[in-house]
């Protein structure tokens, strides 16, 4: 059976079956059914390393097909999500089993894996399409989870929010068709296309990846567990934006360097007015979710630089940016389940509490701020490097001074929340998979930045 | 290279992570040695350049690493300084059995060896970001805000070395550090990245306008980092960058110099003043760490082969002195649990060696012949002077003027801020509460103080062995100086001068001098008789004018930590109201908007048959309407 496949399969149907599994075996097999789907993604990554690409096809009419292919691009992000995915849901055990609907949770989680690497492999725009909306069902329902009014509202929002910009994509793949009469991504390479139709896909990539103008829900969904936020903003939801772009403007459809150029401006806004939002916000969710959208701003830069090497720059930013960002969310959990607030003026002098969590935490800020030696540092660098020599100059001064605030705000929040009076008083539990979770993240923020011929290389040799 | 580079960094940094678990007395035995091997490594590398090495990392990018003439030498003593200090922690209580010390202290050198190693930016701002998260934590061992003001201060260094690099690399078109200058500064991209990149190496070294972490870091960090970090290592790496940049990046046109020169100035002066005031001893120390950086910024602003030499051979001398009087106060203050010069005194009697150590490195720092800090200051006077007699223009010759009145002054201010230092701690009356007598400090903390103490009064003494081994191989030529000063010589006569005067004060002695009691009419003395250091310049803020300008270096606002946080606050709230909130907002809008249609169309949809059948013939019209007009 052909891996590519077999990573899709098993998430959806998978999910799909654990409603009928006891609901106290629902937390294992669902871990079980994630880790399964990171090693077969790791299969899938084997042929590409050799220079082979992956390619599943079944034909139903002229312009649906289920066709499946799996370049550098679609194995390294599923790779990364699958991997990132599988530790969250290691992280729920501890944190979502005190919840009576937990299955539900566990259902919902895995689906959500399993449309991600359903649209991460899809050579097919309609079937991308289909798993991108999937995604955007399963998202409502985990942001949604805890069925209050505001959760309900939140999830409304996001819903609302990326169902609009998807219709505008739709809009445009059609236009797509309707020009080329195809839906094959193979089909279209090299293809020009013309500005609207490439602002009206646009405007799908940066509803999901909550870049501005569509930017507002995202901070709202930090009602949802910390499980869900982080899988939102760490592994699937938010990097499914940035993996369209790749996938579309950078490796198929040829666009004009004046759509790049307000992708640039655009990226380049994000970054500074999310970062700025950041340093506003007193809700440790809300300060995550803007460090998200500013951060996926340097993603998008990269791949709107659209040089040689910046789809590489890009993809190892989306591996920094999961590993640490989940990190940090999960640190967040750990508190925010321990204290019971998100609120950092209700917090305080957790340190000598949470040692462990504490200093994940500062590994991962580090990382997302991008001070070397952590990974978080080379596509930052690479980054600025890149926009200042291909004449952006504004670009890369803007995103220095979007690293500073970054500095400025993650560094606020480990202040607030572990540094300074104890106002209530928690610790970590050592043994917790929580703790060894994020231990786990940060330690690879480290050891890859220590290492960073590893990434670079992995990249080089998938991406040719 | 690899096998070498294996040795200074990438198993210091493996073995780091070792320490972390290891029992006390095995982690300060492993370090020691770990830092021995790196100290040998470093001399051999010295002696025998290893070849370069180039590694590719992504596409056509790649790092390389070598060595230069002047790399390879600040390597030595980076290590040195590496290893006093590793050996002084070994006895000292505020640090010994703390689990992660020697772990940052040996990950701290393998980076600082990494970014000496580098000879192209990447690899070089990745070592040099790295050392800033060593910094940052080594501060919060003692006290996490002055670790947070650290990390901000030199933090928007590192930023703008960043930005200056990928300039830097815009111009020049490569990523590897030229060797000798290779950009002018004339243009506007050339001016920028030039003082982005100075703002990196000011950062690191501590100069005018971002020192103020120093003086934050001095009144909770422990002696040790403070004797490595603002001290010695962070004045060789900021300084090694300085010298890179004015001399190898790039071509400074007379504007750049008279900046480098007014800079240098400003640093001394106010830094000294600020020093004369201090009453705490680690304090009075980082404000002279400061203020002898602007004599390296200056030797670099008088454009002249000798002031660049100077400014090289300064911060050697200035790593060795200062150091030492971090590791002075770190010895004095395990013994006497303070560090407020109030409660200090009378400790020459206690340590000897302690005390001849501090009072070598005072007068070294003082510019005292015939001792380091005198040398390196020669040359930088004599650099002066040339840059004076070459500069054309009034205003050039002003600046030339000023930065030596401002050197000299600086030099005698020093003098009289480290007389109050050594009067303070060393002589007078014991002021402690706890008058026991302390003994000296132990051996593995005295034996640093006695190898920096007596590498003060070699480099002193034999200046040009020093400039011969270290400095003259990278500028590439003889130095035109115009004074002259035989060290040697005038060394002799100095130490005729003490001997005559040591017989002098024999012979006094025996000569009956009266001792009395004190008599004030009788009545009880109600002041004790003593005359303590503190007092010292007291009223140097009260003169009129200086006063003046006391009022202004205390202001909190120019600090740029302070500046930042305010200036990154209200631009956060204009953006974060003015942008993203009505971003909301306008989303918000788009949802009533939806509503508002849906509320139209359930209007029309009330379940009354009238209204169907109403609607029905509208449609049936519209479509006569259509078909008819064909």
């Amino acid at each position: 059976m052909n891996p590519v496949f077999m990573t899709i399969l098993v998430p959806v149907f998978g999910a799909l079956f654990l409603p009928l599994v006891p609901s106290r075996q629902k937390p294992a097999s669902s871990v079980a059914l994630l880790a399964a789907t990171f090693l077969l993604s790791l299969l899938a990554v084997f042929p590409v390393l050799k220079g082979r690409e992956l390619f599943f096809m079944q034909y139903f009419t002229d312009w649906f097909s289920l066709s499946f292919v799996a370049d550098g691009l679609a194995v390294f992000m599923a790779a990364v999500s699958s991997f990132v995915a599988f530790l969250i849901c290691v992280y729920s055990l501890d944190y979502m089993q005190h919840y009576a609907e937990s299955g539900e949770f566990y259902f919902w989680m895995v689906l959500f894996v399993g449309a991600m690497m359903g649209l991460i492999f899809s050579a097919n725009l309609i079937l991308l399409f289909c798993f991108w909306e999937v995604t955007s069902v399963c998202s409502w329902k985990l942001i949604g989870f805890y069925r209050k009014e505001k959760d309900a509202k939140a999830a409304d929002k996001a819903f609302l929010v990326t169902f609009f910009g998807a219709s505008l994509m739709l809009a445009g793949l059609i236009i797509v068709y309707l020009t080329y009469g195809t839906f094959e991504v193979g089909a279209l390479r090299n293809m020009p296309v013309v500005d609207l139709v490439a602002f009206l896909v646009l405007a799908g990539i940066l509803s999901k990846s909550a870049q501005l103008p569509l930017q507002s829900w995202l901070p709202d969904a930090g009602v949802a567990p910390t499980p869900v936020t982080a899988l939102l903003h760490a592994a699937v939801l938010v990097k499914i934006g940035v993996y369209m772009f790749a996938r579309f403007f950078c490796l198929t459809l040829a666009v004009s360097p004046a759509f790049l150029n307000s992708c640039i401006a655009l990226s380049v806004i994000t970054i500074v007015v999310a970062a700025a939002s950041a340093l506003v916000e007193n809700n440790i969710k809300r300060i995550l979710a803007y460090s998200t959208i500013s951060q996926l701003g340097y993603i998008l830069l990269a791949l709107s630089l659209n040089t040689g090497i910046s789809l590489k720059v890009a993809l190892v930013y989306i591996l920094a940016h999961s590993l640490a960002k989940a990190g940090l969310f999960l640190c967040a959990g750990i508190v925010e389940h321990k204290t019971g607030t998100k609120d950092i003026h209700e917090l305080g002098g957790l340190l000598p509490y949470m040692p462990y969590t504490a200093a994940a935490y500062l590994l991962c800020a580090f990382s997302i701020i991008g001070i070397p030696p952590l990974l978080g540092f080379w596509p930052k660098f690479m980054v600025v490097m890149l926009a200042v020599k291909s004449g952006h100059i504004l670009a890369g001064v803007l995103a220095v001074a979007g690293a500073l605030a970054t500095l400025l705000y993650l560094m606020r929040l480990f202040n607030k929340v572990f540094l300074g009076q104890v106002r209530i008083k928690a610790s970590e539990d050592k043994n917790s998979p929580m703790v060894w979770v994020v231990l786990v993240l940060a330690a690879a923020s480290l050891a890859l930045g220590l290492g960073f011929k590893v990434p670079f290389h992995f990249v080089m040799a998938l991406i040719k | 290279m690899a096998y070498i580079l294996f040795f200074l960094t990438s198993l210091p940094v493996i073995l780091g992570f070792v320490l972390l678990f290891l029992r006390p007395q095995a982690r300060r035995s492993l370090t020691l040695l770990i830092m021995g091997i790196a100290l040998a490594v470093s001399a051999f590398i010295f002696i025998k350049p290893p070849q370069d090495l180039v590694v590719r990392i992504l596409d056509e990018y790649t790092v390389s690493l070598g060595v230069n003439h002047l790399s390879r030498f600040i390597l030595v003593f980076v290590n040195l300084f590496g290893f006093l200090i590793c050996l002084y922690s070994q006895d000292s209580d505020e640090v010994k059995d703390r689990k992660d010390y020697f772990s940052y202290l040996v990950w701290l050198i393998a980076f600082s060896n990494l970014a000496l190693c580098a000879s192209d930016f990447i690899i070089f701002i990745f070592a040099w970001g790295a050392t800033l998260l060593l910094l940052y934590a080594l501060l919060t061992i003692s006290s996490s805000s002055s670790g947070n003001k650290a990390l901000v201060v030199v933090g928007i260094g590192d930023f703008s070395l960043m930005l200056g690099v990928a300039l830097y690399i815009l111009l020049a078109g490569t990523t590897r550090m030229p060797q000798g200058g290779a950009i002018l500064v004339d243009t506007p991209l050339g001016w920028a990245s030039f003082i982005l990149m100075l703002l990196g190496a000011f950062a690191k070294a501590g100069c005018a306008p971002l020192h103020t972490w120093i003086p934050t870091a001095a009144e909770s960090a422990t002696s040790e980092v403070m004797a490595i970090l603002p001290a010695s290592l962070d004045k060789l790496l900021g300084i090694y960058l300085l010298a890179r940049i004015c001399v190898d990046f790039f071509i400074l046109n007379s504007v750049a110099l008279a900046l480098l020169l007014l800079i240098g100035s400003v640093t001394i002066m106010f830094a000294v003043m600020m020093a004369l005031i201090q009453h705490d001893l680690r304090k009075l120390l980082s404000y002279h760490a400061i203020s002898q950086v602007g004599y390296m910024v200056l030797g670099f602003g008088t454009g002249s082969l000798v002031g660049i030499a100077g400014g090289i051979f300064h911060m050697l001398n200035h790593s060795l002195y200062k150091s030492g009087l971090f590791l002075t106060a770190g010895a004095v203050g395990q013994k006497k649990n303070t560090f407020e010069l109030a409660r200090l005194g009378g400790l020459a009697a206690y340590m000897p060696v302690t005390f001849v150590s501090a009072l070598v490195f005072s007068l070294s720092i003082s510019g005292v012949p015939p001792f380091n800090g005198f040398a390196s200051k020669w040359l930088l006077y004599q650099g002066t002077l040339i840059g004076f007699y070459n500069a054309s223009g009034f205003m050039l010759r002003t600046v030339y003027l000023i930065a030596l009145v401002a050197a000299m002054f600086g030099s005698a201010l020093t003098l009289a801020s480290f007389i109050k230092f050594i009067h303070a701690v060393f002589l007078g009356q014991d002021n402690s509460s706890d008058k026991a007598k302390v003994a000296e400090a132990p051996v593995r903390m005295r034996i640093p103080l006695m190898v920096l103490a007596g590498l003060c009064v070699v480099l002193g003494v034999l200046p040009g062995l020093a400039l011969k081994l270290f400095i003259l191989p990278w500028l590439g030529q003889p130095l035109p100086l115009i004074g002259t000063w035989s060290s040697l010589t005038s060394c002799a006569l100095i130490l005729l001068g003490v001997l005559l005067g040591f017989l002098f004060w024999r012979n006094a002695q025996g000569s009956g001098v009266r001792v009395d009691e004190m008599s004030i009419g009788g009545e009880e003395p109600v002041f004790s008789p003593s005359f303590p250091g503190t007092e010292f310049y007291r009223t140097v803020e009260e003169v009129p004018f200086v006063h003046r300008i006391y009022r202004v270096l205390k202001l909190d606002s120019l600090d740029p930590y302070r500046f930042i946080w305010s200036l990154f606050r209200v631009a956060a709230y204009l953006l974060f109201i003015f942008v993203d909130r009505a971003l909301n907002v306008l989303t918000g809008f788009v949802g009533y908007a939806v509503l508002g249609l849906s509320w139209v169309f359930r209007r029309l949809h009330t379940g009354v048959l009238d209204l169907y059948l109403a609607w029905s013939l509208v449609g049936l019209a519209v479509i006569w309407f259509v078909l008819m007009r064909r």
